[in-house]
């Protein structure tokens, strides 16, 4: 069976520390960094809504979750004339006397009096209340003791917590780290002994902090087996290494993936995630017929070559990209558009956005500038690169330590600073001053490599243009951000859900559902040069993709990917499904009659057919693509323009069907088939004919036969099937 | 006298459903305005009497409006807490508001303000989140909101209601829009928006009446199509419809329609809203809840003023002569609701909401504003059995903490459960099926307010 490595290795290391006793000597001097400020975390003293907020609270002010132990300790001893200290009487001490409510506290009672915290802090105080640091975490790491991370629903494990410090003692600090359970619902843990009970069935987290660092535990309970279904057991080394990855969760889960969807279906699902468009009816009813074996990789090389598949993802790189048009003018942004375009064809992923963060000149010089006029100001250009190259948000660091995930201030203003010569106007270039304040210093902040070094800057290199060193780490096929955050998106574009969820979002405390496959993918793409089409290639090729929609299955457990994940199609490729079944385009003000919605380069384009599709803006929800449809919207459905006009246009499919048929008497069948093939990319099952057959010719009495079709196709477009990718 | 319509039996009696009309068949003809002109229409003798529980009024104040200029003053506070604005005297004793609440000062002895909510949630999307639901966000789980929850409760007991449990004036675009509202709970009980803007002449709300070109029958055919094509496909659930089937309650609805004619009212009236926006959406939201609906939002955007506050929150533009700002307008809306429900005899049945996500800074910042502050804030309520004439909780000298009880956005929640006749403690099962409390564990009806 298939296992994480780091917990076999974790279950080890934690199995030889818990059969040696842990040593906690009473000669042995309490030690504030590792001992006393991990017991204030825990206690909740430091956490944002207490003295860890940006003001601290009743004039006692801790920083976020302990990032900042000096500043810690000189609140505690120095401050407020010394006195929530008593060395004396250690005692009388207010640090101790406040939370354990001897005297009046906002917080209430936080400590036990009798707890071993409480001990241990008034032992610190006895001890001359000293600034120790005897020794810095090298190492931490979480783990159930049974060395698995799998336990079954109602059951329990032992959780263990094991810090390696740098004078090479090995402790055992469970119960001085600070838990945390994402979903109370589904796991139970007693942070005292580390007992972990199992509630719901799927895939769990739970985040322990210790000193500066933060590790996730993922835990998997088992699902019970539906006893409808029978148990295939798969040999894993035959599959694709995405399927290994995949089948291999589903398997410990006690899952069972559903099979291969059938051809129209494929057909149709290919297309969509490649070229934004329904394949067309006569592209259906081929490959339905096909009988070559290769057809599914026939299909999806072919369209990966098409002028449609660079429309359809420069569409998903410009709207990653937040492309906007300028007040009076769109030609920078059309420009900007054009050039990301071209990139697609012709640059691996890597040397555009290398193109694109080191870009100077003028629009017309270079395009790619655009890139610096997107946001303004140093930080929001650092928060908004290490957002879409990097898939992280550094945007708490700019006030405080990131307190979930490992980026500090240092490295939020760092990056700032990257760019803080950077001047974002009509000409971008670099210029001898700029630099941002770090808070915490007050002076200038010292570029820094998020996560990594700082950039030395001699003053003599004063047009020096720091992004080098930068892109030059961010696009190296060792950063273990930037082919992660590729591939992540490419996953959540094909799959419906990026393997890190929300794709913006990777950080220590939200793992991927399956980290050696994104791994993988990443490693895979780094080595075939930052290839786009390679990693599509991958994905699609794999089971995973081709799998039949899992109905009826809960979220929880369609994250595991046990079928395709069915979704709503973005609101531009709804839009234009919508043009091309009815045979009547889109306009759209200022682009020419051919355009479809998802050639457009931007997203704030006054539509009110977009609007009816449930687009959203950037200023309504930034990079989302998805608003939710709303009844008002639906109301344009039924009453409004959307449809209807183009239900009657003039060269509507509707008028031409009506025109050959009075050449050519249709039959109601080929009429539905034709309709079927036309809006669904499927024939009707025969269920679907038959009730279709009679109801049509029922209601033939009860008005003209094209009003009925024409309410038919209304109902087809608005149906669940039309609207999902699937 | 209670004179709530009853929606439920008045759309029984209308025959209003779009499914019957396609057995009537070819019999119907188009009409332009209006809707289907059926035999029967809304009575306007009030006859049909409503005790189903209590509706809800929620001004929502998006932005974070400041406590301290409205319901929270500190006079004597140095001037950089003080702010530029004076205050009033209300009909309490000792009680003071903000200058530009003279109207909403008089009628203090219908209102309840709590001055004391307190959260650790000063981003907008956040503490919307927290205020509206009652729960600290969670990536794991969206919480409903209350409107919603008071929505799913009416769909559960009722059903076949025309107008949507869970209306939004002049749309549900709250805390940075990125809320839905209706959470884990199904998509049926998600608020509708309205779209339009009330105060502008000739309101309606968009694409309610059929076009020219089309006909009863032909929506009626659709509607049916539609579910037959969702139910082949094999949505379960009819009501899981992508919001089609309220869609077409509405469209068929003469109901409906009528419910959204704001010139029904006088004209003395509606000029005693106010004319801007806030004034007719809360008009708006009186006659939606006299029809029934348990749950109405009025969302008034504009209160993250973190800048100019004299021009944001009182004059509305620079050199006014009258005062237009968001409060004033505020004040002329919230006043004249409280009035025009006591008048209607709903007020007793009709609890009435003000709050937004957070406070504002005790001391003004460098530009004349006020930044984002959630350690204290205040919220106003008023009818639903609300005991009014009473301040709940304080503030400390600058407004800056809670100085006694302090009341977090799950007691809030809570107590406006309870108020509603709902069971805080009550649970509801997620599309999963576990289930899940109104509101956390550990939250407590605040005592005073009822």
């Amino acid at each position: 069976m298939f296992r994480f490595q780091l917990c076999s290795y974790l279950g080890l290391s934690l199995w030889i520390l818990l059969s040696t006793p842990r040593v906690l000597r009473a000669d042995v001097p309490v030690d504030f960094q590792s001992e006393v400020m991990p017991m204030l975390t825990r206690a909740g003293c430091n956490a944002g809504d207490c003295h860890g907020s940006a003001v601290g609270r009743g004039g006692f002010h801790l920083s976020l979750l302990g990032s900042s132990p000096a500043r810690d300790f000189a609140a505690i001893t120095n401050e407020f004339k010394g006195r929530r200290v008593n060395l004396k009487h250690p005692g009388e001490s207010l640090v101790l006397k406040k939370p354990t409510g001897y005297v009046d506290h906002g917080g209430g009672i936080v400590l036990d009096e009798d707890s071993a915290a409480a001990a241990l802090l008034e032992r610190w105080i006895a001890e001359g209340a000293r600034e120790t640091a005897q020794r810095k975490l090298v190492q931490f790491h979480i783990g159930l003791s049974s060395g698995n991370s799998i336990i079954a629903k109602g059951q329990g494990g032992l959780v263990r917590a094991l810090a390696t410090f740098s004078d090479g003692t090995q402790l055992d600090v469970t119960d001085r780290v600070t838990w945390s359970i994402q979903d109370k619902d589904a796991l139970h843990l007693d942070t005292t002994t580390g007992e972990l009970t199992a509630l719901r069935s799927g895939q769990h987290v739970l985040i322990a902090r210790f000193m500066n660092q933060v590790k996730p535990l993922m835990v998997l309970v088992p699902f019970n087996r539906n006893p409808d279904e029978l148990a295939v057991d798969y040999d894993l080394s035959t599959l694709h290494r995405i399927d290994q990855e995949i089948v291999g969760k589903l398997m410990q889960l006690n899952l069972e993936p559903q099979p291969r969807a059938s051809s129209a279906t494929l057909v149709r699902r290919v297309y969509l995630d490649l070229t934004g468009q329904l394949p067309t009816v006569d592209a259906t009813r081929d490959y339905i017929a096909d009988t070559d074996p290769n057809k599914y990789t026939n299909l999806f090389t072919d369209l990966l070559g098409s002028r449609e598949f660079i429309d359809y993802w420069s569409f998903y790189l410009a709207r990653m990209l937040q492309i906007r048009p300028q007040a009076k003018s769109d030609t920078a942004a059309r420009a900007y558009y054009q050039w990301i375009r071209q990139q697609l064809q012709q640059q691996p992923y890597n040397l555009m956005v290398r193109t694109l963060v080191l870009s100077q000149g003028t629009i017309e010089e270079q395009p790619a500038t655009e890139y610096y006029r997107t946001v303004r100001g140093a930080r929001e250009q650092a928060e908004l690169t290490s957002e879409l190259f990097m898939g992280v948000r550094l945007r708490c660091a700019n006030c405080h330590n990131h307190p979930l995930d490992r980026w500090t201030q240092d490295d939020y203003h760092g990056l700032a600073a990257v760019f803080a010569k950077v001047r974002q106007g009509a000409r971008v270039q670099i210029v001898s001053r700029g630099e941002v304040t770090h808070p915490a210093t007050g002076a200038a902040a010292i570029p820094k490599i998020p996560g990594d070094r700082y950039i030395n800057v001699s003053s003599d290199q004063e047009n020096v243009d720091l992004r080098v060193p930068f892109v030059n780490w961010l696009t190296s096929p060792n950063n273990s951000y930037f082919a992660k955050s590729a591939v992540n998106r490419i996953w959540s574009y094909l799959m419906g859900r990026g393997l890190v969820n929300p794709v913006s979002n990777m950080s220590e405390t939200n793992p991927a559902s399956h980290t050696a496959l994104l791994q993988w993918l990443a490693d895979d793409f780094v080595d075939h040069d930052f290839d786009i089409q390679h990693t599509i290639r991958q994905i699609m090729t794999s089971d995973a993709y081709q799998r039949r929609v899992a109905r009826n299955a809960s979220l929880s457990q369609q994250v595991f990917y046990r079928g395709y994940l069915a979704r709503p199609l973005p609101p531009e490729v709804l839009l234009d499904a919508i043009s091309d079944v009815t045979g009547v385009a889109t306009e759209f003000t200022g682009f020419n009659a051919t355009t479809r919605a998802i050639q457009i380069p931007y997203q704030d384009i006054p539509s009110t057919a977009l609007d009816a599709v449930g687009r959203c803006t950037l200023e309504q929800c930034g990079s989302v693509v998805n608003a939710e449809i709303t009844i008002a919207q639906r109301l344009q459905w039924i009453n409004g323009a959307l449809i209807n006009d183009k239900l009657n246009g003039q060269d509507s499919f509707l008028r031409q069907l009506q025109q050959q048929s009075q050449n050519k008497k249709i039959s109601v069948e080929k009429l539905i088939q034709e309709l079927y093939v036309r809006v669904y990319s499927r024939l009707p099952k025969q269920t679907e004919l038959v009730f279709w057959r009679n109801q049509l010719t029922e209601e033939a009495s009860t008005g003209k036969q094209i009003d009925i079709i024409r309410d038919l196709l209304w109902s087809l477009m608005a149906s669940r099937e039309f609207g999902s990718q699937h | 006298m209670d004179k709530r319509v009853h929606s439920r039996q008045l759309s029984r009696r209308d025959v209003i459903q779009i499914g019957t009309l396609a057995a009537i068949g070819g019999g119907l003809h188009p009409l332009g305005v209006g809707g289907f002109d059926l035999t029967s229409r809304v009575s306007g003798d009030d006859s049909v009497k409503v005790s189903n529980g209590k509706s809800c009024i929620l001004i929502w104040l998006d932005g974070g409006p400041s406590h301290l200029e409205m319901f929270d003053p500190k006079p004597d506070a140095p001037a950089e807490v003080r702010g530029p604005l004076g205050t009033v005297a209300t009909s309490l004793p000792a009680v003071r508001f903000g200058e530009c609440l003279e109207k909403t000062a008089t009628m203090a002895d219908d209102i309840a303000v709590v001055r004391s909510i307190t959260s650790p949630l000063g981003e907008h999307n956040f503490g919307t989140h927290y205020m509206l639901t009652g729960y600290k966000p969670t990536p794991v789980l969206e919480y409903p909101c209350f409107g919603s929850v008071l929505a799913h409760r009416e769909l559960q007991r009722a059903g076949g209601h025309v107008l949507p449990p869970h209306i939004a004036v002049p749309h549900f675009r709250v805390g940075g829009a990125s809320f839905s509202g209706s959470g884990f709970l199904p998509d049926s009980v998600r608020p509708f928006s309205v779209e339009s803007d009330p105060a502008k002449p000739g309101f309606k709300v968009k694409h309610l009446q059929i076009p020219n070109g089309l006909t009863g029958v032909n929506v009626a055919r659709r509607k049916k199509y539609l579910e037959k094509l969702n139910q082949f496909y094999g949505v379960a659930d009819a009501t899981d419809s992508d919001g089609f089937q309220e869609a077409f309650k509405l469209i068929g609805s003469r109901e409906a329609q009528i419910a959204f004619q704001l010139d029904q009212e006088s004209e003395q009236l509606r000029q005693r809203y106010g004319r801007r926006t806030i004034g007719q959406s809360c008009l708006l939201a009186r006659r939606l809840v006299q029809r029934g609906v348990p749950f109405v939002t009025v969302n008034y955007k504009g209160w993250d003023t973190h800048n100019d506050l004299v021009t944001r929150l009182k004059d509305g533009y620079v050199g006014a002569k009258t005062p237009v700002g968001l409060i004033p307008s505020l004040d002329l809306a919230l006043s004249a609701l409280i009035q025009d429900l006591k008048q209607q005899g709903m007020l007793d049945d009709t609890l009435v909401v003000v709050m937004g996500e957070f406070g504002r800074t005790p001391k003004l910042n460098t530009r004349g504003g006020r930044d984002h502050w959630p350690r204290v804030f205040s919220a106003l309520f008023a009818g639903g059995g609300v005991a009014g004439g009473q301040i709940i909780g304080a503030s400390d000298r600058t407004g800056e903490s809670p100085k006694d009880n302090p009341i977090t956005p799950a007691d809030l929640a809570a107590s406006i459960y309870h108020l509603l006749g709902i069971n805080p403690a009550t649970q509801l099962p997620t599309s999963d099926g576990r289930p899940v409390r109104l509101t956390p564990a550990g939250s407590r009806v605040i005592s005073e307010l009822t």
